[in-house]
């Protein structure tokens, strides 16, 4: 009843009354909701503005992007530091003379037990032997001391700067590196064109490398799958026979960092020719 | 209870570990270059001279039909550093890999007292060093065209995924004769060319000239008696019949993918509608009944739906129908006038014609209408065709008039790629291709 108040009633009433304020109402409201639902027409033509072409030159940015190197700072062994260790030594060795006259004078005073003695004659035993040890220990880190610096020399004359890093475990490829990698096997890969579903055709290769950059071993991930979709087949055959093309042997791959490519899986993806 | 949680939560560390474990490095490589496969033919094998002959017949076919095709590049035999002559051996792979052949193919042949022959051949793999596949054909001595085509379907379709088309015929109509006056006469040969012969004798006009699925037969609009009807032609005996005597015209011609229908366009009083004859019970069905042209019927590979030609919104565009004639779509909206659809036998585009700018297009879309492509232009390009293996379209194509003396009308073949467009030779002016399916 309320709802044929509300909306039977008025209009019934105005068009009686010949007033249309509410159909215009009406009006106006749907028009308003059929523009916002399908948009203004656009009256101008699209034209296509042609960009002036940007010249790339690629650069190698693989000391920017590695990770940070630590250095560790070393003195120089100047013959200044080698006296004063010698002097040092010395100075030590008369202390520990001394302590042991000490000691051996004590117990020579001392006749109260025949175990205290033989304790104690251990003890002096054992003083006597620890100065040793401990002149032993003094002199071969002197002795490494002498060695480090010969290499250090050695080494200083074929570089001016030396850099001490940690093991390269932590440090990854980088950025321009793995780039060089896939430049590389782009040039050797030919996709088969206008195949079938070509974006779901990426393929896995694990590939094995030995230390000059030649592929040692490659094999296709998804065997099943090529027995069962030739389609695949051929899309993972081309993807396996660039990676071992003759041609695409020696590939850029940083020597240090053997142990981060050694194993390599490469997705060839030909989703970039969909459209075909 | 607590001591399941315990095992549950020590398993799931351990899954991390073994997660983790495998951290090795994967690169994404999304791009590479597009270029015929080089591949290496070693000439087939013969023992005696009557087998090198055929060996030689042989290789210079399977050659010319991987080169033509687009995708393979055969490398020239005079680099070949290798010349294998016993077919059991396994190739010399450095060799084969120094002149940048991705697969190499060996074959034999050997000629038998009753005068058949057999061969066998393998195709290897030889950057991977390992035989792809081998086969082994026998049939009789003339018949070693078809064997030829044979074997490059083998190898394209090892090589590539996809189905050959080497084994195929074409239809066409040939044409001569002043434009005035033209003789059109319809002619079958194989699809390089060979063994063409004439199917009529050009006293009447024949048109869009069609293969059955059988490929036995042809159907074809002919104007016997001035009429323009559908007919049906034996290929064998050469026996022609008419398709349905019903009054109108009939044109526009297709078999359906099992071969036990006719698709037409039937014309009476000024409106022509797409109609169904059923070859078996000659029972006619009408499928489109709006009250302007519809008309260029071609059926979908599984025959579930028809691609037709119509104006019933305004100017000739593509539809898309069910085999029943209901839920009707228009697919093509581009700017132009959009004719003769053609549906791929792979299913996964529909070929037609676009007349736009006072210039033809050649162009492809997918059944959707989403992905419109041209891929080719020219005074007059019309009427695109199929190769079985939907990779290839033919057409026909008429040059710009020169001096007032008009263009010659000829085949063109064209890779679904755009790519590799190159003419069909024929002995007069062509136009009209059909292509056979596959012979079994």
């Amino acid at each position: 009843m309320t709802l044929n108040n509300l909306i039977f009633l008025p209009l019934k009433k105005e068009i009686l009354e010949k007033k249309n304020y509410l159909l215009q109402s009406l009006a106006f409201h749907i028009l308003i909701i059929i523009l916002i639902y399908y948009g203004l027409p656009n009256l101008f033509r699209y034209r296509v503005e042609f960009l002036p072409p940007l010249p790339i030159e690629i650069i190698n940015i693989s000391d920017k992007t590695t990770a940070p190197q630590i250095n560790f700072k070393k003195t120089p062994d100047t013959g200044k530091n080698k006296t004063n260790y010698i002097d040092q030594e010395d100075v030590k060795y008369d202390n520990q003379i001394k302590t042991q006259d000490d000691s051996s004078e004590v117990i020579d005073t001392k006749e109260v037990k025949e175990i205290i003695k033989k304790k104690k004659i251990v003890k002096l035993k054992e003083l006597k032997k620890k100065p040793n040890q401990l002149q032993s220990v003094l002199k071969s880190i002197e002795q490494v001391k002498r060695d480090f610096s010969k290499k250090k020399k050695n080494k200083e004359e074929v570089k001016s700067e030396e850099k001490v890093t940690p093991t390269n475990l932590g440090i990854n490829l980088s950025i321009s590196e793995v780039d060089a990698i896939r430049r590389h096997f782009e040039k050797c890969w030919n996709i088969p064109s206008g195949a079938r579903e070509v974006g779901n055709l990426a393929t896995e290769i694990k590939v094995r490398f030995n230390k000059e950059g030649n592929v040692v071993d490659a094999r296709i991930v998804d065997i099943s799958r090529m027995k069962r979709d030739r389609f695949f087949r051929t899309a993972a055959e081309s993807a396996l026979r660039a990676v071992l093309n003759p041609r695409c042997q020696n590939a850029p791959l940083p020597q240090d960092k053997f142990d981060k490519w050694k194993n390599l899986t490469l997705n060839f993806d030909p989703k970039s020719i969909i459209g075909y | 209870m607590k001591n399941i949680k315990k095992i549950i939560f020590t398993f799931l560390i351990f899954i991390l570990f073994v997660v983790n474990a495998n951290a090795e490095l994967r690169i994404d490589i999304t791009s590479g270059y597009t270029e015929p496969t080089p591949i290496g033919i070693n000439d087939f094998i013969g023992t005696n001279d009557e087998e090198k002959i055929v060996a030689k017949q042989i290789t210079k076919l399977v050659i010319a039909d991987l080169n033509n095709s687009g995708l393979f590049k055969v490398i020239d035999p005079k680099a070949y550093i290798q010349k294998i002559t016993n077919p059991s051996i396994i190739p010399k792979f450095p060799d084969w890999k120094v002149i940048n052949a991705q697969a190499l193919i060996v074959g034999s042949t050997q000629l038998n007292e009753s005068g058949n022959i057999r061969i066998e051949f393998r195709l290897w793999d030889v950057f991977a060093e390992q035989q792809m596949a081998g086969w082994a054909f026998s049939t009789t001595r003339s018949n070693w065209r078809q064997i030829s085509h044979r074997i490059a379907d083998k190898v394209y379709e090892r090589l590539t995924g996809e189905i050959g088309y080497f084994d195929t015929r074409i239809a066409y109509i040939a044409e001569s004769g002043p434009q005035k006056k033209r003789i059109k006469r319809l002619a079958i040969m194989d699809q390089d060319g060979a063994n063409h012969r004439f199917l009529t004798d050009g006293n009447n006009l024949v048109l869009t000239p069609r293969f059955s699925p059988s490929q036995q037969e042809l159907t074809y609009l002919s104007y016997i008696g001035r009429i323009p009807r559908v007919y049906l032609l034996d290929i064998e005996t050469g026996k022609q019949e008419i398709v349905g005597d019903f009054p109108g015209m009939t044109f526009a011609p297709r078999f359906s993918p099992y071969g036990d229908h006719v698709i037409m366009s039937l014309a009476t009083d000024g409106n022509s509608d797409i109609y169904s004859y059923n070859l078996k019970t000659n029972i006619r069905k009408q499928l489109t009944t709006y009250r302007g042209i519809d008309t260029s019927p071609s059926y979908s590979p599984k025959g579930k739906k028809i691609a037709f030609n119509s104006d019933r919104g305004g100017s000739p565009q593509i539809y898309v129908m069910n085999n029943k004639g209901k839920k009707i779509k228009r697919i093509s909206f581009g700017k132009g006038r959009y004719s003769t659809p053609v549906w791929s036998p792979r299913g996964d585009y529909i070929a037609f014609t676009k007349y736009f700018n006072d210039t033809f297009y050649i162009g492809v879309m997918t059944p959707e209408g989403k992905g419109e492509r041209v891929i080719s232009k020219g005074f007059l390009v019309e009427g695109p065709t199929w190769t079985p293996n939907g990779r290839m379209i033919a057409y026909t194509r008429k040059d710009y008039p020169i001096k007032k003396k008009e263009g010659k009308t000829r085949i063109f073949l064209i890779d679904l790629t755009g790519f590799h467009e190159k003419e069909v030779i024929t002995p007069l002016e062509a136009s009209d291709p059909a292509w056979s399916p596959l012979l079994d």
